[in-house]
Parts: C-alpha cells; structure tokens; sequence
C-alpha cells in the first residue's frame, strides 16, 4: 500500500475524517473532540491512533493533556506519492536510454572500431 | 491568498548519452518502451501510449481492447528541447480535462557536448489536485480534506 493510500484509507471513515477535520482548523485535545462530536473518548482516542499511523496528525503533550495537531509531512502524502512515481519512471526512462545508446554504438563499433563509453549517471 | 499556495514541486535531473533529439524521442513517441507496465489506469495494461505531437493534443494510454484512458494533454511543444504535459488525472485516477485542475510535467533537455543530453525534469502545480464539485468517493475526499489542510496550514505559517 502506498504512502497515499495510507492516508486515505485514514480518512475514509466518515468520523475520523470530521476528528481530522476538526484538528485541521486548530490543535484538538481528546476530550475537546469528544465534546464536539457524538463519540466516547475512547473511540475518539482509537481514530486518533489511526490518523497517526497513517502520519497525517501528530500529538504533543501540553501541562496534563495531549494535544493532537496536523503533521505538514502527513499532508504532502501527495508530493511523495508523485516522487517515488517518477524516481521509479525516470529511471527506467535511463535504463532505454542507455539501452538505445549502446545499440546505436553497437552498429557504430562495427565500422569505426572501439571507443570507450563508461560515463554512467 | 490561500490558493496561491504550493506544494513543492517534485524535481529530478540527469544525464543521458544520447543526443536531445534522440533523447526526446525516446521520451515521447516511444513512451510505452520504457513507462513501467504496472501503472495504468485502464483494466488491462496498456499497449501503447500516445502523446500527439503538438500543443493541445493529447496524452493516453491504449489498452489491448484498444480502448483509450486520457492522461492528460500537451501544454507545449517544442522539440527537441522542451515538452509541457498537464496530468489530468484525479486523486481516484479519473481524469479530468478541467486545466485548472491538472498538474504540470516539465521536461527539458538540454545538449551536453556531442552527443549527451541534461534532463531536467519537473512535477509542479500539485495543490491543483483536489476533488471536483461532486466529494463522494472518501478517496476524493480525503484528497480534498488534505489538501485544504495543508493549504490551510501553510497559509497560517505566511501570516506569522
């Protein structure tokens, strides 16, 4: 499962999306939620565990409370799911190139004999 | 304003021993030689992809039924130098021909000498990704709920 996908199977809950939501527009604590929201606290506690796994909220402790807040590394899901896309497409872009490169060479060498080709980025 | 806001765009640079012509070539006519197999959006895995040779024209796969997914569509197109595609597809990898909803691929290639070329090659405009008028899919809303997020919270860190 990718990075993303992570993040949205998070999300696809409809109260863990509203907690996020919550959390999105200012840091929440537990009990903050639960008073906002028809859910216990311990089930508001459970969906919390499960939108940090999935690295889009993030808790620090304030005094005797826990305050939840939005993780900027969770939420640029989208940016890392493109960058793995295309460090493993431009690679594999590379790989023809070279490929392309050394059959042009080959039937070069046949006639003008062999030149040293080594530099590989 | 918050819409204004970005998503770094994704960058990548290298080099190929080919001339930019070659090199572009291999990049765009011949796409489906060296794009991995495992990512397409049809059912079955594309046969080829098209991408025709002009500003406007269109970026797709092929399937082996011969039916067509868009991916997007040529923003520019200047070889052997420079080819700017919009990536029309949606967070539920739907694709949509709306611009102001797609992303843009860059990609240069610039003379190295004889006979290699410099490939600069970039992903920008990602925050355009967010879901369309009609948010049912949770994916779809996922990909609104975190972008809104992140423009939010990056809008909060300009105004300090």
């Amino acid at each position: 499962m990718t990075y993303l996908e992570k993040s949205f199977e998070a999300l696809g809950d409809p109260t863990r999306l509203a907690i996020f939501q919550r959390i999105a527009n200012r840091p929440h604590s537990v009990g903050e939620i639960a008073g906002h929201l028809p859910v216990s606290r311990p089930a508001v506690s459970q969906h919390l565990r499960v939108l940090k796994l999935a690295g889009l909220v993030s808790d620090v402790k304030q005094g005797t409370r826990r305050v939840y807040q939005v993780k900027p590394e969770g939420i640029e899901a989208l940016r890392k799911y493109f960058e793995q896309l295309w460090d493993r497409n431009l690679k594999a872009f590379q790989a023809a190139a070279e490929k392309s490169r050394l059959e042009k060479e080959g039937s070069h060498e046949r006639n003008a004999g062999h030149r040293a080709r080594t530099k590989i980025v | 304003m918050s819409e204004t806001l970005a998503i770094e765009p994704v960058r990548k640079s290298f080099e190929v021993e080919l001339t930019p012509l070659d090199a572009f070539q291999l990049f765009t006519s011949d796409m489906a030689s060296w794009w991995p197999s495992t990512h397409h959006i049809s059912s079955s895995p594309f046969v080829e992809i098209v991408i025709e040779p002009r500003a406007g024209g269109g970026w797709f796969e092929v399937a082996q039924d011969g039916s067509t997914c868009q991916w997007g569509s040529i923003l520019e197109w200047e070889p052997p130098h420079k080819v700017v595609f919009a990536w029309g597809l949606q967070g539920d990898w739907k694709f949509s021909p709306d611009l102001s909803k797609s992303s843009e691929v860059e990609v240069r290639f610039l003379p190295m000498g004889d006979s290699a070329t410099r490939v600069e090659f970039e992903h920008r405009r990602l925050e355009r990704h967010k879901a369309g008028d009609k948010v049912a899919a949770s994916v779809n809303q996922g990909w609104d709920v975190v972008l809104g997020a992140f423009r939010m919270l990056a809008g909060q860190r300009s105004e300090k």
